[in-house]
């Protein structure tokens, strides 16, 4: 793995660590202001400093920093959360997502000037006004000189020196320091990497060097310059999280050896018998010593570090009291008993085996290997069958575990819909401060699992029918007044299985669609004709119809009358379909209803004439086979099929695809009830196969995209069967006065 | 002590100033340099004033040189070290390379 891979995982794990974040100030918003959520929010923003500085993203790390900082202010109790510091870290959070997409190079370095100052004065107490000047105090600190291991990288390790915690100065006699070794393994310099850059991290966070460990160095003339040699010793203040400190090496190289343990200091008052085992042990350590001096050196530290150093040393400087006394405190440097090592090594290792990141080109072939096991099996049965095999047990046995392998392999590729939602509530906080409208967001079922594509492609027409939402759907606070509601309005997003696809809903509380003003407006953009009867279905699908638009004013959130029309074409691509339910006065709410994978669908497979088609079973509402009585012919038009007294026009499939030998007659024919865009149709075909799961095959990968079909699937024969678009094809054949579609052209290109 | 000031290793005899920037790429060619600077048996004298970078693989060449210099006897000096070399060097625990200067 090179290091652009590793990167690439430290970007998908800041990712998760803005969901998490996201999830976590939706959280504290609602009140949930525990330990725990504080903590949450604080390691998210800890760990993406930690690989932001690992992989020289400054800008990012400078400005995680300075948010952690305040965040760590929170965490300890030093500063009390209230509403003003809760928007203020949210607002924060939108500058770092910028900083995170601008160091994966998809986007401008944001400004963060005036975030940083208004985080700089939150660090002080004082939240909600502008920091101008910085805290004179900290002005007055000459720069860092003699301690320089621990002292000054880079300007701004000035100012991080300044906003360091004021914590540890108040807490005389905190935990012992961390004693910190790290052996970076031999092909730590390979593909670019710097263990540098983690040394650097650990000195940000008040980290500073006790010594190196040339004992495996070789002399010049054997060295081999790439490989990596020293070891170092630092100490950490005590008051660090050992996670937080093993989180720097994240991605350090495999063989890097890490120890993290406590310093000897907290146990020599109570442990005498301890202290005296421990002073053995740096005469071990010794020979390191001996070619690098120690810049330990506690007789002096009292004068040198107040100064010096920025932040790490108050737990020893500051602390004149004989905690520490001088004779043992030589001692500082040697690692504490070596259990607690061996306790919280294993733990993480533990951790981090509970899940494996796989490369998606990998899981897509096992997924298309898998398709292909389907297939195979599908025509094996089939051969079977044919030489009145088909009932072994072994056949149905290899049914069953081909079934099983298939839905654990598609449940590899399912995630939640919580990476999509958790975007939401910056779009929210955006479309607040653009519109000037209150909007409160509810979220439901953010666990749901769906399939990554579908994930992937949901966020744009998700996104846009969230700003239609705020924009088009809710009042202002002072129409929403004035209507008796409450001035907040609140947008509902929620995702849910239901039938074997999942349904995500975004409601609001709003006005609700004025039926008569879209038809108004549709009439007015030529979109129906004046006289058009629309049910009040067909009239919510207008504002579905290209170049639609109700917006007085076309606004940069919503109202180009683009929007909606891609919305549609968007789940529509997705093997999906939108519905509208609307009351005037009281909002709105937009289903939209997808297919679990794209992989494979359930399908009916139908003949007509000499073709195979299948039929996707979401749209299928009934099969039957009409009586003569039932079917009726207006006006030498199509035929209509009586169901249950509404009459539905039926589709000769046959017909309109150009397909010979197909049955002619309605009477003689299945009629199979579907459910589309367009409302319900019936398509005519000769008969019925059977009914199954088919691996769909995609036309544009494997040929050219084809309107009106939405893939392709390979029969237990062999054979290539057309899977049917129903939506596109009712909609054209309706939009067409059912006549032969481009698609016949399509078919015999 | 004698110093000459070049910035060419390869022309340097017994005086060498360090290049800008010493990172992993530069460790190949500071290693070599500095063998043949210790073969020539002169007194080392680097000049690390114009670093403006500086990584573990160099760092770790100038310590496993300074070794070296120091069993053959061979006086080794790292002059007017730049301060983001100097920080390098206190971070790595090499504080040796410059106390010596």
């Amino acid at each position: 793995m090179n290091l652009d891979e590793i990167q690439q995982i430290f970007f998908q794990e800041c990712e998760e660590g803005l969901g998490t974040l996201e999830t976590a100030f939706a959280d504290l918003k609602r009140g949930r202001q525990d330990d725990e959520t504080i903590n949450t929010v604080f390691r998210s923003v800890h760990s993406i400093k930690g690989g932001a500085g690992a992989f020289g993203h400054e800008r990012l790390q400078h400005f995680s920093h300075h948010y952690e900082t305040v965040l760590d202010l929170i965490r300890n109790g030093t500063l009390p959360l209230s509403e003003p510091l809760i928007d203020l870290i949210v607002a924060a959070f939108d500058t770092l997502a910028d900083h995170v997409a601008a160091a994966r190079g998809e986007g401008a370095t944001p400004a963060d000037q005036a975030m940083l100052d208004r985080l700089a004065a939150a660090a002080e107490g004082d939240v909600g006004t502008s920091a101008s000047e910085p805290e004179p105090e900290a002005v007055a600190q000459p720069a860092p000189t003699s301690e320089a291991a621990a002292a000054a990288l880079d300007d701004f390790d000035a100012l991080f020196a300044m906003l360091e915690d004021p914590a540890p100065a108040a807490e005389p006699t905190g935990p012992a320091e961390w004693i910190v070794t790290i052996h970076p393994g031999p092909r730590a310099f390979d593909h670019g990497a710097e263990p540098m850059l983690a040394l650097r991290e650990l000195s940000r966070m008040g980290g500073r060097t006790l010594s190196a460990d040339l004992s495996e160095l070789p002399l010049l003339d054997v060295l081999d310059a790439e490989r990596a040699y020293i070891g170092v010793t630092m100490a950490m203040p005590g008051t660090l999280d050992e996670d937080d400190i093993r989180a720097v090496f994240d991605f350090a190289d495999p063989q890097c050896r890490l120890t993290v343990t406590r310093a000897e200091t907290a146990t020599a008052v109570a442990q005498p018998e301890v202290e005296a085992e421990a002073a053995v042990e740096p005469a071990v350590a010794q020979p390191m010593a001996e070619v690098i001096p120690l810049p330990v050196a506690p007789a002096e530290a009292p004068a040198a570090v107040p100064v010096a150093a920025p932040a790490p040393a108050p737990v020893v400087a500051a602390a004149p009291p004989p905690v520490i006394a001088p004779a043992p405190a030589a001692a500082t440097s040697a690692p504490a008993v070596s259990v607690v090592e061996a306790a919280s090594s294993p733990r993480v290792a533990a951790a981090a085996a509970q899940t494996i990141r796989v490369d998606l080109d990998k899981l897509d072939r096992l997924v298309n290997l898998v398709g292909e096991l389907v297939i195979t099996q599908a025509m094996l049965a089939q051969r079977l069958s044919e030489n009145e095999m088909g009932s072994i047990p072994e056949l149905s046995d290899l049914d069953h575990l081909t079934r099983e392998l298939q839905d654990s392999t598609m449940a590899i590729r399912a995630q939640p819909m919580k990476t999509v939602f958790s975007r939401v509530p910056r779009i929210i906080r955006e479309l607040e401060v653009e519109t000037g409208k209150r909007v409160r967001l509810e979220v439901e079922g953010e666990m749901t699992e769906v399939d990554k594509t579908v994930v992937e492609r949901i966020g744009e027409p998700l996104t846009h029918l969230i700003r239609n939402a705020v924009d088009h759907g809710l009042e202002t606070p002072a129409d929403r007044k004035a209507a008796g509601k409450d001035s907040e309005g609140v947008v509902t997003l929620s995702a849910a299985h239901q039938s074997g696809r999942i349904v995500i809903t975004v409601a609001d509380d709003g006005r609700g669609i004025d039926r008569a003003r879209v038809k108004a407006k549709a009439i007015e953009r030529g979109i129906i004709a004046p006289d058009a009867q629309l049910s009040e279905e067909e009239i919510d699908n207008l504002i579905f119809a290209p170049g639609f638009s109700t917006a007085a004013v076309v606004s940069n959130i919503s109202g180009r009358g683009v929007g909606m029309d891609v919305v549609r074409k968007n789940i529509q691509a997705l093997g999906g379909r939108i519905g509208i339910q609307s009351e005037l006065g009281k909002g709105s709410s937009f289903s939209l209803s997808l297919p679990l994978t794209l992989a494979v669908l359930d399908g009916m497979i139908v003949t007509v004439g000499d073709q195979t088609f299948v039929i996707p079973l979401t749209h299928i509402v009934e099969s039957l086979r009409p009586g003569i009585d039932e079917v009726h012919v207006v006006g030498g038009q199509s035929p209509l099929l009586d169901v249950r007294g509404t009459y539905v026009p039926v589709h000769r499939v046959g017909e309109q695809l150009g397909v010979t030998g197909a049955i002619a007659k309605p009477e003689n024919a299945v009629l199979i009830v579907v459910e589309s865009d367009q409302g319900q149709a019936v398509l005519m075909v000769d008969s019925i196969q059977d009914q199954r799961q088919v691996v769909v095959k995609s036309l544009e990968a494997n040929y050219r995209a084809i309107h009106g079909l939405a893939g392709a699937t390979i029969l237990g024969d062999g054979r290539v069967a057309l899977i049917l678009d129903v939506d596109a094809l009712i909609g054209r054949w309706r939009r067409d006065g059912r006549g032969p579609s481009p698609f016949i052209e399509d078919m015999a290109a | 002590m004698l110093r000459t000031e070049t910035r060419d290793w390869s022309l340097a005899l017994t005086a060498l100033s360090l290049t800008s920037v010493l990172d992993t790429a530069a460790a190949v060619p500071l290693r070599q340099a500095l063998l043949d600077l210790i073969a020539s048996g002169d007194p080392i004298t680097l000049d690390g004033s114009q670093v403006t970078q500086a990584g573990q693989a160099c760092l770790q060449v100038l310590a496993s040189a300074q070794a070296m210099a120091a069993s053959i006897p061979t006086d080794f000096e790292l002059n007017s070290p730049s301060e983001p070399l100097a920080s390098m060097i206190a971070l790595a625990g090499l504080d040796s390379l410059v106390a010596a200067a």
